[in-house]
């Protein structure tokens, strides 16, 4: 029954990590096409962009492999925090983005 | 309640007791001064001495946990206010209802994200070693740090 709401946990929260990949994911195709089109595709943040695709699911793995052996209730509060680290690191990263464009 | 409890109530009890003190009382001893005659007590406090000074170590170290702790929490409520302005700096809006809504929350995430480390780690480290305590506020110190609003205020 753990087992079970273990997967549970991680299969909802889990979603929600995989909303922001799909948000860095859009970002990195659409938002390089959109700076074409304004003729200034060298301002390109490609590492910021990569980053925003690749901190969502590092960070979410990272910490239920991490406390993958915690109780239940202390599994899941490591996990919603780990969301609010994506989160941050998400508007972070789309700060930096535009800064990064205004400055080049 | 009985009449004789009531009654016991409004009773002072033995004034002959030893542990009765008088506060009207001038014949009191003060306790920072020695009494007359009293020349055995700075041998006393000496010997009392070792004693203080071998648990002062532990309570130093508590109290500069301690005061680790509070600095630690006074960073992170900067930080909240940081980011709750930083939502103000980025003008998010989703094409649809749905990504209108996740951006939403995860704003929302952004916002609470020092108190749910913070209470966490504290939650976590009860008990624990204070190092491992103060480490883990440390990283979230450095994580969590606002961008957003300092991006803004620098450029």
């Amino acid at each position: 029954m753990s087992r079970v709401a273990r997967i549970a946990v991680t299969v909802v929260l889990g979603l929600v990590a995989a909303w922001f990949l799909f948000d860095g994911i859009s970002n990195l195709l659409a938002f390089p096409q959109q700076l074409e089109a304004l003729g200034v595709a060298e301002r390109t943040p490609w590492v910021i962009l990569w980053a925003s695709v690749l901190l969502p699911p590092l960070i979410f793995a990272g910490a239920a492999i991490g406390a993958r052996r915690l109780p239940l209730a202390r599994y899941t509060l490591v996990l919603i925090v780990a969301l609010c680290v994506v989160a941050t690191s998400r508007l972070s990263l789309i700060a930096a983005a535009g800064a990064s464009i205004s400055l080049a | 309640m009985t009449a004789d409890r009531r009654e016991d109530a409004l009773d002072w009890g033995d004034p002959d007791d030893p542990s009765w003190v008088d506060p009207g009382r001038d014949d009191r001893v003060d306790a920072d001064e020695p009494a007359p005659g009293d020349e055995g007590a700075d041998a006393r406090d000496g010997a009392a001495a070792p004693v203080a000074t071998a648990a002062s170590p532990a309570d130093r170290r508590r109290s500069a946990v301690t005061a680790a702790t509070g600095l630690l929490a006074g960073v992170y409520l900067a930080y909240s206010v940081g980011w709750i302005l930083s939502i103000g700096t980025l003008p998010l809006t989703g094409a649809t209802l749905l990504i209108e809504v996740m951006y939403q929350f995860g704003e929302f995430l952004a916002i609470v994200a020092c108190a749910l480390w913070f209470g966490t780690v504290m939650a976590f480290t009860r008990g624990g070693r204070p190092a491992v305590r103060i480490g883990w506020l440390a990283l979230g110190t450095l994580v969590l740090i606002p961008w957003p609003l300092l991006i803004g205020v620098l450029s």
